[in-house]
């Protein structure tokens, strides 16, 4: 190996993507379609929330709905009482759309606890804020039947609040959570983004033949690892831009200045998501080594690589049961390591050991990854005019195949 | 030791050797692509690599380069006069599967390549330049490979293989894709390269450009060696001579088919194209002849390369795909 081509290829790399139109575009478009998605998000839920809903009551009790109007007082949701005889007439208004769904409160319902809400269209998912309301009038309604005083009433269904807390006292940081998990989406979009790039470049040099002479200028691991180089740069430019105009959009809804981060908290997951990068990286160029062309891409290979994000399916899982035997023994599985822990570092702490071992199983698969990286490509560079199967892909990280 | 130097030295023990191949061997499955083949090159000679196609010259080639493993068998070189391994910034390579970045300007492929081959970056640039304007692609210099036609993006990959002023240059089909004239240029520069000293393994199917290039050459078919020596050697040692005759066409020329040895290729008025494979010695026929015949024109030579190389081809190694490649066709494509 020496170091001297690895650079020369990392820059002739970089200098050639960093212009061209896949990178331009993907490092541009990718946080602008992010801020229009969130801002229709936003803006979405925004005017969901201020669009006003009237709701017709049908309360057979008579003392629910006073119950419901107060609650609902200060909402976009108003109450409007009927009486059971006029439930034909609210099947048409509702219909018609001059109200959005009536609810009829029987004693049976309060009694069951099953309040009937008749709509248009029952995919309707408005129900959020109105199935809150209903179930705070009727509880309310069931303990003043049960006897209590109001004052006993409010005492007793004022809200509770779970507020969680270190040894030391602290309040939990949401902060401390979302850096790690912030990094491992932005570590499967950078991968895969820029990953990609990678591996159509090698399918291109493969396919334009320039891989010959490249190969007989410098070794194939100096090709492969002066090519990873050259991509992490580009990576972390695109993670740099995606990460400021993050917080600059970020900006316009949080207070940033209290984002202080911790060195020694965050340095774990920036290792994990450096890993991460190449192991992902090496494996995108091992696997557009072995294919004819972009898009005689075959399933199988493109399962492996899904693979090393298979954790971020199970992120809610690992997020909820960060330290379960089935997580801990899948951060020692090399493709699954660096998701699976940057997604446990945003839920627990791990002991120093753990994020010790699983880091050396990250150093060790990175290097593996490389080193058959590169027999892979050094093999199957040369086989211009078919795609390489799974079975020869093993046969080819053999010693002995020729 | 005694070996090293018989390799550093070559067959006649007096030139030193650039390149030794000893029992190179690869095989792809059950099938021998090259079968145990031994040569050395020269150094400031021009070495051709014949054979048909498929015969392994490629193969040979890239084994030579270190871009296949070899089987068996051992590659030396001998930059400094002492045997090493490739030392890749000292060789140039154009490989018959040609290929550049073609979203690149040209000036700056040259630059890159010859860059991974050590040289810096200004000179590599002043030189290309330099080589782009004697092969009229100055131009062309900051245009886009993908903007150049087939032939103008070969001369580019001619000059990227030498811009780095290799030790060796090893040049698979150099003239393929070219017109005559661009031929002729490209013979031009492999003269001037090697007359600075430089050697030269070329494997082309042109045999009439290989006959004026090289100093020897090694045939090979189905992956073994089929003849090999210096041109002057190989001609000499070909019993063959080509005769060809003009005549008053009054003439009775019906004595020649009786001659030993001799084989009447074409006959026509005053003119007669044959053979000849008998004892005699060029200047004893000439003498028969003109005891015989009242002669206008008559030429005894050695046949050329391309004859040759068919007719041992076919009796030493078999046609293999060598279909549709006929002794009547003057460039055959093999």
């Amino acid at each position: 190996m020496r170091l001297k081509d690895t650079v020369k290829v990392a820059r002739w790399e970089f200098s050639k993507n960093i212009k061209s139109p896949t990178f331009l575009a993907l490092t541009i478009a990718m946080p602008v379609l992010m801020m229009i998605g969130g801002l229709i998000g936003y803006w979405g839920t925004a005017s969901a929330q201020k669009e006003v809903q009237q709701v017709a009551v049908i309360d057979e009790t008579g003392a629910i709905f006073p119950i419901l109007a107060e609650y609902l007082a200060t909402s976009s949701i108003t109450v409007h009482p009927f009486s059971a005889a006029d439930r034909e007439r609210l099947s048409e208004e509702v219909q018609t759309g001059t109200y959005t769904g009536y609810l009829h409160i029987t004693q049976q319902a309060v009694f069951t606890g099953t309040i009937p809400y008749f709509v248009k269209d029952t995919r309707d998912q408005r129900t959020m804020a109105l199935g809150d309301a209903i179930r705070y009038s009727v509880t309310r309604y069931r303990l003043l039947q049960a006897g209590l005083s109001r004052d006993q009433v409010r005492l007793v269904t004022a809200p509770v609040m779970l507020q969680v807390r270190s040894l030391a006292g602290e309040a939990a940081s949401w902060i401390e959570m979302l850096v790690p998990y912030a990094l491992v989406l932005i570590l499967v979009l950078a991968a895969v983004f820029s990953g990609q790039v990678l591996m159509y470049g090698v399918i291109r040099e493969k396919r334009n033949r320039i891989v010959e002479i490249l190969l007989s200028s410098i070794s194939s691991l100096d090709l492969l690892l002066g090519k990873l180089f050259g991509f992490a740069a580009l990576g972390l430019i695109q993670v740099i831009i995606w990460t400021a105009v993050g917080l600059a959009v970020a900006a316009r809804f949080i207070d940033l200045s209290r984002l202080s981060l911790n060195a020694a908290d965050v340095a774990p997951a920036l290792l994990f998501f450096i890993g991460g990068y190449f192991l992902f990286a090496s494996l995108f160029a091992a696997t557009g080594a072995t294919m004819k062309d972009a898009e005689g891409t075959s399933q199988a290979q493109g399962l492996v690589l899904v693979v090393p994000m298979i954790p971020l399916f199970a992120a809610s899982a690992i997020l909820m049961a960060p330290n379960a035997f089935w997580v801990r023994v899948m951060s020692f599985v090399p493709p699954f390591t660096p998701v699976t822990v940057l997604v446990r570092l945003a839920a627990t702490t791990l002991p120093w050991w753990e994020t010790a071992a699983t880091f050396v199983v990250l150093v060790l698969s990175v290097a593996f990854f490389i080193v058959a990286g590169a027999r892979i490509f050094d093999r199957s560079i040369l086989q211009y005019d078919r795609a390489i199967s799974l079975r020869e892909m093993g046969r080819m990280l053999n010693r002995k195949y020729s | 030791m005694c070996q090293e130097l018989l390799g550093f030295l070559n067959q006649e023990g007096m030139m030193e050797t650039v390149l030794t191949v000893r029992n190179l061997s690869k095989s792809f499955g059950t099938k021998k692509a090259v079968d145990d083949i031994s040569f050395s090159v020269a150094r400031g000679a021009v070495m051709g690599l014949l054979g048909p196609n498929g015969a392994g010259k490629t193969t040979a080639i890239r084994m030579i380069m270190g871009i296949l493993p070899s089987d068996r068998g051992e590659v030396t070189f001998w930059f400094n006069g002492t045997p090493g391994r490739l030392d890749k910034s000292k060789v140039g390579y154009l490989p018959e599967e040609r290929g550049l970045y073609d979203d690149v300007r040209v000036i700056d492929n040259l630059v890159y390549l010859s860059g991974l081959k050590g040289k810096p970056a200004a000179c590599a640039r002043r030189e290309g330049m330099a080589w782009l304007k004697r092969l009229d692609l100055a131009d062309y210099a900051f245009q886009k490979v993908e903007k150049l036609s087939k032939g103008m993006q070969q001369k580019v990959q001619f000059i990227a293989s030498i811009l780095h002023r290799p030790q060796l240059v090893l040049l698979d089909e150099p003239f393929s894709g070219l017109d005559p004239v661009n031929q002729d240029f490209i013979k031009q520069v492999i003269r001037e390269l090697q007359a600075d000293g430089i050697t030269i393994l070329l494997s082309a199917h042109q045999m009439h450009l290989v006959e004026e290039l090289c100093d020897s050459i090694f045939l090979i078919n189905h992956g073994r060696e089929v003849l090999s020596g210096t041109l002057e050697d190989i001609k000499r040692g070909y019993k063959e001579h080509t005769v060809e005759l003009r005549f008053a066409p009054s003439q009775d020329t019906t004595f020649l088919k009786m001659i030993s040895g001799m084989r009447v290729l074409n006959e026509g008025p005053g003119v007669a194209s044959l053979r000849y494979g008998g004892t005699l010695t060029p200047s004893e026929l000439v003498q028969l002849l003109g005891n015989k015949m009242e002669l206008q024109e008559i030429t005894v030579a050695k046949p050329p390369l391309h004859e040759i190389f068919i007719k041992t081809v076919k009796e030493r190694g078999g046609y293999g795909e060598t279909e549709g490649y006929s002794e009547s066709s003057p460039m055959g494509v093999l």
